[in-house]
C-alpha cells in the first residue's frame, strides 16, 4: 500500500494502480469525461494518460470541476 | 441588447462590451435569465476541487454551458484565488483543458483584505501564459506602468479595477482611468471590479473604457434580470456618448436659446428684472451707462 492525497485528503492506495482506476473505478467520477480535469502534483494529467500513469507514494491528486466565478 | 460596435480582442470579435460574472446568483434560472437579458460578451467561471457528486450535479456549469452554446457570448475562465504566478499558471492550464478555451482572466491576488492584485506575479504569469498561446486578460490595478508591462507581456487587453472587488464604489480614481486612456490610446481597456451601479458603468464607458466586467452588482440586485438589462443599456449609452464626443465644459453659463431678437433686448438685465441698483454698473446694448 502507498499513501496518496486526493483533493486534500490522505488516502491509502494500492501499489501499481493507475489514475483511471482511482478516478473512475474507485471514486466514481462520471466516465464520460469533459466535466472535470485531473491534476497530478499540480500539473494537468490529460485523460488519455490516466490508464498509463501509476501513482506513487506521496502523490497529490486533485479533481477539479467548474464553479461559478466573477 | 447586444451593443457591439466592433470590439475586437486578440483578433476575435466580442459580441458585447458588457461582460458578466456567474457567481452569487440566487438560482441558475435567474443567472441565465440575466445573461439572456444583457447578452454579455463574456461570462466568467472558475474551477475548484469537486467530489464525484459535485461534478454529477453541477447545475450552474450545465446551465452556463447550455446558454453559451445558444448565444454569441464566450466563456472566460478565471484564476481567482491564486496568489502566485505558479499557481495562476497551473490553474490556467487546467481551465483550458476543462473549458476548452484559451481565453483566461488572469488573477493573482497580492492582498487578501483588499484583493489587490500582485502586479509583479501578474506580469510574470502573463508573460508565461502568453508564450503558451493563452489569450490573457489580466485583472490589474489602474497603474499605467503595470498596464504597459502587461501589454508588452503579450496581453491583448488589460482589465484595471474601478474599485476593489465587490465594493460597488465605482471608478474611485477617474484621473487614472483618463491617464490610461490618454497614454494607451490603442489598448483595449476593460474595467473589471468595483462597479456597483449602471451609472458607474456608463461613467467608465464615457471615459473611454472599451468594456466593463462585473458580477456582484447584477447577481446581488433585488431583481438581477432587470439590473442586467440596466447595465447593458448603460454600457451601450456610455459607449455611444464617448464616440459622439462631448461638449467643452465651461465655467460660465451660456444661453442655449438665442438672445438676439427678444423684444426687450435693448434694456439692461437689471431694468428688466426691476432691480434696485447694487452699485454694479449696467451697460445697455448701445454701450451707454445706466
Amino acid at each position: 500500500m502507498i499513501d496518496i492525497v486526493v483533493n486534500g485528503q490522505p488516502m491509502p492506495w494500492g501499489s501499481d494502480k493507475d489514475v483511471k482506476t482511482l478516478i473512475i473505478g474507485t471514486l466514481n467520477y462520471p466516465s464520460d469525461g469533459g466535466r472535470f480535469v485531473v491534476a497530478l502534483n499540480g500539473e494537468l494529467l490529460p485523460i488519455e494518460k490516466w490508464p498509463s500513469t501509476i501513482l506513487n507514494d506521496g502523490d497529490i491528486v486533485d479533481v477539479l470541476g467548474a464553479i461559478t466565478g466573477g | 441588447m447586444a451593443d457591439s460596435d466592433g470590439l475586437t480582442i486578440a483578433g476575435e470579435e466580442i459580441s458585447s462590451r458588457l461582460w458578466l460574472g456567474s457567481s452569487m446568483y440566487p438560482s441558475p434560472d435567474l443567472m441565465v435569465s440575466a445573461f439572456a437579458h444583457a447578452q454579455p460578451g463574456f461570462v466568467t467561471m472558475s474551477l475548484r476541487r469537486q467530489t464525484a457528486g459535485d461534478v454529477a450535479n453541477n447545475d450552474y456549469h450545465e446551465r452556463v454551458s447550455h446558454w453559451l452554446g445558444a448565444s454569441q457570448a464566450r466563456l472566460l475562465p478565471n484564476t481567482a484565488g491564486c496568489q502566485s504566478a505558479k499557481e495562476a499558471i497551473q490553474l490556467a492550464v487546467l481551465a483550458r483543458e476543462l473549458f476548452k478555451t484559451s481565453w483566461v482572466k488572469l488573477e493573482v491576488i497580492g492582498d487578501e483584505y483588499s484583493l489587490q492584485p500582485n502586479v509583479f506575479e501578474l506580469v510574470s504569469a502573463a508573460r508565461e501564459l502568453s508564450a503558451q498561446d493563452f489569450k490573457v486578460l489580466p485583472y490589474c490595478t489602474d497603474d499605467l506602468v503595470v498596464c504597459e508591462a502587461l501589454l508588452h507581456a503579450g496581453c491583448p487587453a488589460v482589465m484595471p479595477w474601478g474599485a476593489p472587488i465587490g465594493t460597488g464604489k465605482g471608478i474611485v480614481n477617474p484621473y487614472q482611468l483618463r491617464t490610461l486612456r490618454a497614454r494607451l490610446p490603442e489598448a483595449k481597456i476593460i474595467i473589471d471590479a468595483g462597479i456597483g451601479r449602471p451609472s458607474q458603468a456608463m461613467q467608465a464607458m464615457e471615459m473611454g473604457a472599451d468594456g466593463v466586467l462585473l458580477n456582484t452588482a447584477v447577481a446581488k440586485a433585488a431583481d438581477p434580470v432587470a439590473m442586467a438589462g440596466a447595465f447593458a443599456a448603460s454600457v451601450k449609452a456610455g459607449r455611444t456618448a464617448y464616440q459622439a464626443g462631448f461638449m467643452a465644459e465651461r465655467d460660465m453659463a451660456s444661453p442655449s436659446t438665442p438672445v438676439a431678437g427678444l423684444p426687450f433686448w435693448h434694456r439692461s438685465g437689471r431694468q428688466r428684472a426691476g432691480c434696485q441698483s447694487t452699485g454694479r454698473q449696467d451697460v445697455d446694448r448701445k454701450g451707454k451707462s445706466q
